[in-house]
């Protein structure tokens, strides 16, 4: 069976979380993989019908993190004793307890700049080449994308599956 | 847009003007320059304040400019011999005593007072920048009062007359020319001349060179006169010694030798004759063994000089007295007598004085008993104390010294006060000893003091005198209402003034003259002392020097000498060198000061007859409210009054600046129910006027008082701002007058005035702060009472205290500085030294109010014992330069630094203006600049800076820097001499001192290296007197203070 | 569970009814009461910006400011809007780390409040120093030719960096929290420029359930890393003073003291901005009575920690035997500024006691008023520790009077039409409410969520 690229895929669409979850275990009792669920608010337990993996934003947070607190007190140092060692207030050059709130502030800064980059990454967005598949999604309702199969056959699946509405999307950008 | 460029264009704006010419592409664009001078449309900070005349005052004239620039080149041209300037050189051809960036220094003679001190001017390229005075000078020996530092300030004041005036004396004035006048002034005199016309000079204290010249001048008509007058000036001193010794004169007073000091009102360390000098030699007496004098002087036999003081109000003398009394003006008679009482009686007196013996004494002195008189002033235990004191006079006979007058104290009683004081020093048998009585220049010849000028008005109001010139004094301010009156009834006035003041407003001519920095002149401060006074820079504005006028007018009778320099060079050949030696003229010039052997002090006997001037006791006199007028250290007569430095000099006592005060004891304020500034009226038969309150510890409970040299009505922007009018409260007796004793009323206006005081807190609050003990427990434990916590004081010296972290090592000179709270008698001076070194600006009265007064070095003055018998405490504040200065870690730019020579730095171009700093230091030493001061100093004021010192700009901190310029100039000059230690020139001990030390009359302030175990700093600050300020905090400031010690008799302190 | 029903959310309401009662506000022309609040608080912004203006081209001279009190009014206002900041990041991190539900309905207001007050906050440091052109920059460790840098043993330093990272984070924070509503935003927009700007700004959002498995992971790392976040701001901020030497400044009770007290003023904040926000938009189904006890509590809590602060200052003081320190406190109640000492003690501590009652806890105007006192109290309880403890320190010759002039009052008032600003503007644009969490919490409630009962 020959895979249209035209379109994305189809799209069943949903009532409420329990219906879906129950389709979305069929579907994997059935072998598929290649299909997506959508939500308005994330479900819990859905990754596990789904059978996702953990999210990494965690370790990148954590190495992120342990880079600004080290190089936040490389700074530090380097400025107050190496470059521009000066006598201030009597003070050694090197008053490391003065230099920990910034090294704090710096660990917890790159951490959470970096897990905000992060979901970017993993989540790829922003992508313009992809907009909404149904504005319903966003409020109330739940959805099913099926890719890699032919449209005919798609559709079949999600009625018997329990999909209230069946239909191809096209694949679509932002504007 | 940037502060900082804007200030580069201003200082280099101010360095043109001043004829500092560096480069001739500065001096190629004088045009350019003139834009560059800041417009001051934009500055409008300064409503309401003294300071307003700077919007007014027009921008520098280009002919002003041009005179100034000559001036400046003149001076570098010629040094300081006084030529007229023609033409301008630039700089490419540098005159060889003048090197750009290094100072000249000329002696002269400080024009301040009367007093007539040595001074030393410091010139940058020609331009006057410091007055500092002369080490080589024996009256004030390198010292100087807190009016003769500030006077450089008197020579750049744009309100100065900068041309003659002439016109009617309804005030309207026109701008002369010299030409014009003289032709017009010269036919006036010829007219007199030919037709017997009477002519009056009047003028202050004159050196003998300039009386001559006068006296010359007179002769030309057939009645002339010269009148001396100096307003605070005790001229009942020289009559009584005429009445007691036959020899009218003003007698030198040797503190120095004296370890009693009874003072009865006058206050000579603060304004009365020469306080500068009498500081000295007062202070030399109260030092304390140390490790300066010698280490086998120890604490035990300490010795020091008792000061007794009954003044009606608190002056500097009183504060610093180790026993005070407040006493009602004119009691002073009374007290003297009783202590002649008890002297008499004593068996104590030397058989020498034939005195004691007469019959007249007994009679007169019969009603004085300690008892009586004590409880007549009002003095608890008072007959106690005299007996002491009595007692105590005979015991150092011949080494004690009772002094009275000054004006607080002038009253009906002044002539027989003075006689009294005579017969106690010659019962004690001081005269001779503590008192030198010179046989030489007496006064005899001389008219001088009010005597004098009352029978000069009486003369005008007769309309018996033709023409009156009047110089160097102002009888219009200081003689009100009757002086005025009497000026209407002169056909010509012409009055020779730096200022248009009070007397020239009725003058027919006001010619101009110049700034004592300006012109020639001499002094003769005593008997076979001379000093001589020379121009460091040429006139600024188009002036000439009274005696130049004399001269031009007494032209054809004697053509002799051409100018007033050279009358003087012959002067001085003829009558004080005696000898034609060239050297003799080029040496004074050097050291400024020229000592002959002095006639011998001829031994003077006291004469009974002054004793019938002595009325027998009578009872008391007023018992209401008497009122007491006294001088301030910075107003003193009112001659300063238009000098921003001193109208912002706190009052010692009271910590008020720009205003006068009506001062009244705690108690009688609680009586009255007034606080501090309520205005109240207060009122004689003849005069009233509205003062502020303000509530004065250590006044007598029927007393109140009130500065004199205030509310001037025509001198300038910033004098006729300030204050109030105490002159006309004078009361005028025949022919002498009194400032004090009048009996007054007070009324209660509704009004409220707020005076700006600088310290609104005067007790310590048992703060280990500030330490004072008496000389019995010094002798027991030199270091008593000294609050430290045990943890921050090493047990041995050396030993090193715990530390969190390792201390920095300072491996070269670490600066430190002593301050002997013993010496300091918290005259003011080292605090207007250091305005003017280090360009500290005054920020009006407002912003003092709004306690934002610039001074980086003030006297904080703390009260202790009760409101009716203060103890009081003077402490020179001023950056600590803390080893662990807590406002360094504050900073968040790194702007406050430490330096490798424990020198705590402010970088003004790295400085935000955070303030944090300045709330993180104990000691709140350190000013914003909450505005753009500098803008303030306009047209000639910028002369004035030293450009050695960077202006400050707009929100940046500043505060003491230990002189670090000075440091620096040392340390290169010392390099030179190739005396150098890592790195750096090695600045010997006393090699250089900060401006503070330098003016201090008593030597309180000693600057040096704290890493030289043999400085005198570290001596000092290893004494067992010395403490630091806030020990506890540990902040390990380079600044030791030396314990107070008073010499009170213990049984009664 | 049914418990939980009439807690959260009133009136049987769905997702649908949620996004349209959210949206209402945002989707139609602002309302006369909106206007009226946007212009008066331009206004007041504009009056601040006038004397500001005036005051850099004059200097720091126009202030009540003296050579005693370094610091006045500005610093007061500088802590006082930090401290506001704190509730939002609380009750968005904390309560969320602790599983708090009933936080949903209130989060959005309280963070975007946080970043406005933290905008408003930062406006002080900088203009109240002398040369504010410079200090913009070199209070940062920029390299520069002349190889300067800053002084990192200097709290005012540590503030740059706390109050930075602090903003940034609670933006960051913030935004990712509105990802999925902004694109609800989107799908409903009829308007194309609504649609496209929503469209950018939800960053093309399809709530796929990869994206909300990362979405949840990050969400919660930020909180995670927002709860000492929020503790060290106001810890720090209070280090400017316990730092010090200054008698009265020199505590080490502060960071708590602190950081209670910022609690405190925030939650009385989001109160007093609650209870206008829900009766102007008609939010009182999901911003219901039981979220507003639940903050009453909280500040009841809060106040009494502050005023626990304030007793256990005064024992210290007299139990370190320092005569200075002990002076500095007594001076602080009974000195010139008593009066403001005992206001602060009155509306932190007083007032909030009535909330021991639950009638009083859910009587809305009652909880107006005392947050609005709440808010006063704190503003004084940093006056008083700034100025009274400056005013009279060691050396009893500089012991000064402050008093604020108009120039202080007035850019005082413009940090508020500020900070109004941009509060208005948020509820007019974004969604005041977080819909996709609540709409998770409804989801529970039908009980159609027994999958999603955590």
């Amino acid at each position: 069976m020959s895979r249209s690229h035209k379109e994305e895929g189809v799209l069943g669409l949903f009532d409420d979380p329990v219906r879906l979850i129950e389709a979305v275990r069929k579907l994997r009792s059935l072998g598929l993989t290649e299909f997506e669920v959508f939500s308005p608010y994330a479900i819990e337990g859905i990754e596990k019908a789904q059978g996702l993996k953990r999210s990494l934003i965690p370790f990148v947070a954590l190495v992120f993190a342990a880079l600004g607190c080290t190089l936040g007190f490389y700074f530090e140092y380097w400025t107050s004793v190496v470059d521009w060692p000066l006598n201030v207030g009597g003070k050694p050059y090197n008053s490391w307890p003065a230099f920990v709130p910034v090294m704090f502030e710096l660990t917890v800064l790159a951490g959470g700049l970096a897990t905000f980059a992060a979901l970017l990454l993993f989540a790829r967005l922003p992508n313009t080449s992809r907009s909404a598949l149904d504005p319903s999604i966003t409020r109330d309702r739940f959805a099913i994308l099926v890719a890699g199969m032919n449209p005919e056959d798609a559709s079949n699946l999600l009625t018997t599956i329990g999909a209230r509405e069946v239909r191809a999307i096209e694949p679509r950008g932002w504007f | 847009m940037n502060e900082d460029t804007k200030l580069k264009d201003h200082v280099e704006a101010r360095e043109a003007v001043s004829g500092l010419i560096q480069h001739w592409q500065h001096w190629r664009g004088i045009e350019d320059f003139e834009s560059k001078v800041p417009s001051d449309e934009k500055v409008t900070e300064f409503d309401q304040n003294p300071f307003d005349w700077i919007r007014d005052s027009t921008e520098m004239a280009r002919r002003e400019f041009l005179t100034i620039m000559g001036a400046g080149v003149a001076m570098a041209t010629f040094g300081c011999a006084r030529r007229p300037v023609h033409k301008i050189i630039p700089y490419v051809i540098k005159p060889e005593e003048v090197t750009p960036g290094i100072a000249n220094w000329y002696a002269t003679t400080c024009g301040g007072c009367s007093a007539g001190c040595g001074a030393l001017v410091k010139t940058r390229e020609g331009r006057p920048i410091k007055v500092e005075g002369n080490p080589k000078h024996p009256l004030n020996r390198g010292a100087l009062c807190a009016r003769g530092q500030s006077s450089i300030f008197d020579l750049y004041d744009p309100d100065r007359l900068k041309a003659p005036l002439a016109g009617s004396r309804t005030g309207k004035r026109r701008q002369t020319t010299w030409a014009e006048a003289d032709e017009a002034i010269q036919k006036r005199f010829k007219e007199l001349a030919a037709k017997k016309g009477r002519v009056r000079v009047l003028s202050g204290r004159q050196g003998p060179a300039s009386r001559r010249l006068v006296s010359e001048f007179l002769s030309i008509f057939s009645d002339g006169e010269h009148v001396e007058y100096e307003p605070l000036f005790d001229d009942e001193i020289i009559e009584a010694r005429r009445l007691c010794f036959g020899h009218p004169s003003i007698p030198r007073y040797r503190f120095d030798r004296a370890e009693l000091v009874i003072s009865l009102g006058a206050d000579f360390l603060g304004t009365w004759l020469s306080p500068v000098e009498f500081a000295r030699d007062w202070a030399g007496g109260r030092k304390l063994p140390n490790a300066l004098n010698g280490p086998n002087a120890l604490p035990v036999k300490a010795t020091m000089t008792k000061l007794i003081s009954f003044e009606p109000t608190l002056t500097v003398t009183g504060s610093n007295a180790d026993e005070r009394f407040a006493i009602r003006p004119g009691d002073e008679l009374k007290i003297a007598l009783a202590l002649a009482h008890e002297v008499v009686a004593s068996a104590g007196i030397r058989s020498g004085s034939s005195i004691s013996k007469s019959e007249t004494l007994v009679n007169v002195l019969r009603g004085y008993t300690p008892a009586s008189v004590a409880k007549e002033i009002g003095i608890t235990n008072g007959d106690l104390a005299l007996r002491r004191f009595a007692s105590a006079l005979v015991r150092s006979s011949g080494r004690s010294l009772i002094i009275g007058g000054g004006p607080q104290s002038q009253t009906s009683h002044s002539l027989a006060l003075q006689i009294a004081v005579n017969l106690l020093n010659s019962l004690l048998g001081n005269e001779g000893v503590t008192i030198e009585s010179d046989a030489g220049a007496g006064f005899a010849d001389r008219k001088i003091g009010f005597s004098a000028v009352a029978k000069l008005i009486a003369e005008m109001n007769a309309g018996s005198v033709d023409a009156l010139i009047v110089h160097g004094t102002n009888p219009g301010y200081t003689i009100p209402r009757l002086f005025e009156d009497a000026l209407k009834k002169v056909p010509l006035v012409i009055v020779m003034s730096e200022y248009e003041n009070e007397t020239s407003r009725h003058a027919d001519y006001v010619l101009a003259t110049p700034h004592s920095l300006e012109s020639w002149g001499e002094a003769e401060p005593r008997p076979g002392l001379r000093s001589i006074q020379q121009p460091v820079i040429a006139p600024i504005h188009s002036t000439r020097a009274f005696e130049d006028s004399i001269l031009l007018w007494t032209e054809g009778k004697r053509p002799k000498a051409s100018t007033w320099y050279d009358y003087l060079r012959t002067f001085w050949r003829n009558d004080v060198f005696k000898s034609d030696r060239e050297s003799f003229w080029e040496e004074t010039l050097r050291t400024g000061v020229f000592e002959s052997t002095p006639a011998p002090a001829k031994r003077v006997e006291f004469r009974n007859s002054a004793l019938d001037r002595l009325g027998p006791y009578a009872g008391t006199g007023n018992s209401g409210l008497v009122f007491s007028a006294y001088a301030k250290v910075s107003m003193y007569d009112g001659r300063g009054a238009n000098n921003v430095l001193l109208q912002e000099l706190p009052e010692p006592t009271s910590a008020i600046t720009w205003d006068n005060s009506l001062n009244v004891a705690p108690s009688l304020a609680k009586k009255l129910g007034v606080s501090e500034n309520d205005v109240l009226e207060l009122s004689t038969p003849d005069h009233a006027a509205e003062l502020p309150v303000h509530i004065q510890p250590g006044l007598h409970p029927s007393v109140v008082s009130a500065a004199l040299g205030y509310g001037r009505r025509s001198v300038g922007k910033i004098g006729d701002s300030a204050g109030v009018d105490i002159y006309p409260f004078m009361t005028v007796k025949g022919s002498s007058r009194f400032y004090s004793g009048q009996s007054v009323q007070l009324r209660k206006t509704g009004k409220i005035y707020r005076l700006a005081s600088t310290q609104w807190h005067a007790v310590a609050e048992k703060r280990p702060i500030i330490n004072d003990i008496t000389l019995a427990q010094y002798r027991k434990n030199p270091a008593a009472s000294i609050h430290t916590e045990p943890e921050l004081r090493p047990a041995r010296p050396g030993q090193k205290l715990p530390t969190l972290w390792p201390e920095h090592v300072y491996q070269g000179q670490r600066w430190g500085m002593a301050i002997d709270l013993n010496s300091c008698i918290g005259c003011g001076s080292c605090v207007i030294a250091c305005q003017v070194e280090n360009n500290v600006p005054a920020v009006g009265r407002e912003l003092v109010r709004n306690s934002r007064e610039m001074h980086w070095l003030r006297i904080d003055r703390y009260f202790s014992g009760t409101p009716e018998r203060p103890d009081v405490l003077f402490q020179p504040m001023l950056c600590q330069h803390c080893g662990n200065a807590p406002c360094e870690p504050v900073c968040p730019v790194l702007a406050s630094v430490h330096n490798d020579e424990g020198l705590n730095l402010q970088v003004y171009n790295r400085c935000v203006g955070t303030r944090y700093c300045e709330n993180n230091c104990p000691y709140k030493v350190r000013r914003f600049n909450f505005f753009d001061y500098w803008k303030s100093y306009k047209t000639t004021m910028n002369l004035a800076w030293n450009p050695d010192v960077t202006v400050r700009s707009r929100g940046v901190m500043e505060k003491c820097t230990f002189c670090v310029h000075r440091i620096k100039g040392a340390q290169d000059q010392a390099k030179d001499k190739g005396k150098v230690k890592n790195g750096k020139g090695y600045v010997e001990d006393g090699a250089m001192k900060t401006a503070c030390e330098q003016t201090c009359p008593t030597d309180a302030i000693v600057f040096g290296d704290l890493n030289d175990p043999d400085s005198r700093v570290s001596k000092l600050s290893r004494d067992p007197r010395a403490f630091r300020v806030l020990e506890l905090q540990n902040t390990q400031p380079s600044i030791s203070y030396l314990t107070k010690v008073r010499n009170k008799d213990d049984a009664h302190a | 569970m049914m418990r939980m029903h009439e807690i959260l959310i009133a009136g049987g309401k769905n997702a649908a009814d949620l996004d349209e009662d959210v949206a209402r506000p945002v989707e139609r022309f602002p309302t006369r009461i909106w206007w009226a609040c946007f212009l008066s608080a331009v206004a007041a912004f504009g009056l601040g910006a006038l004397l500001a203006t005036d005051m850099f081209q004059r200097g720091l001279g126009v202030l009540g400011l003296n050579i005693t009190n370094g610091w006045g009014v500005f610093i007061v206002n500088f802590v006082f809007w930090v401290g506001i900041g704190h509730a939002g990041t609380l009750i968005s991190a904390i309560l969320y780390l602790f599983r708090q539900r009933w936080r949903t309905g209130i989060n959005r207001t309280a963070e975007a409040m946080t970043i406005f007050a933290v905008m408003t906050a930062l406006l002080f440091p900088v203009i109240h120093t002398g040369r504010p052109w410079y200090a913009i920059f070199w209070l940062i460790p920029y390299p520069n030719e002349r190889s300067l840098w800053v002084n990192f043993r200097s709290p005012l330093i540590w503030d740059v960096f706390a109050v930075g990272t602090y903003f940034t984070i609670s933006l960051v924070f913030w935004f990712t929290g509105l990802i999925p509503d902004l694109a609800s935003l989107r799908d409903r927009a009829k308007h194309p420029l609504r649609k496209a700007v929503y469209t950018v700004l939800s960053l093309g959002w399809r709530g796929s359930s990869r994206n909300w498995l990362h979405y949840e992971t990050a969400y919660l790392i930020l909180a995670g890393l927002s709860t000492p976040l929020v503790l060290s701001v106001h810890s720090v901020v209070s280090f400017d003073f316990a730092v010090s030497s200054v008698p009265g400044w020199h505590t080490t009770i502060f960071p708590p003291y602190f950081v209670a007290g910022a609690i405190f003023s925030g939650f009385a904040m989001v109160v007093t901005l609650l209870v206008i926000t829900r009766e102007v938009f008609g939010l009182k189904d999901y911003i219901t009575l039981n979220h507003l006890e639940k903050m009453n509590k909280i500040m009841l809590a809060t106040g009494m920690m502050v005023g626990y602060a304030y007793a256990c200052e005064f024992f210290i003081a007299w139990y370190s035997g320092n005569a200075i320190e002990r002076f500095a406190l007594t001076n602080r109640a009974f000195g010139p500024y008593a009066w403001a000492y005992w206001i602060m003690v009155a509306c932190n501590v007083a007032v909030p006691q009535i909330f021991w009652f639950k009638r009083a806890r859910r009587n809305i105007p009652l909880m107006f008023i005392v947050s609005l006192f709440v808010n006063i109290g704190m503003w004084f309880e940093r006056f008083v520790i700034v100025v009274t403890s400056l005013h009279r320190d060691f050396l009893p010759s500089s012991w000064r009077y402050y008093v604020p002039t108009f120039y202080d009052w007035g850019i005082t008032l413009g940090s508020f039409g500020w900070f109004f600003i941009w509060f208005l503007l948020f509820v007019r644009f974004l969604p005041v409410i977080a819909m996709s969490e609540v709409k998770a919490v409804i989801a529970e409630e039908k009980g159609d969520g027994h999958v999603a009962v955590a």
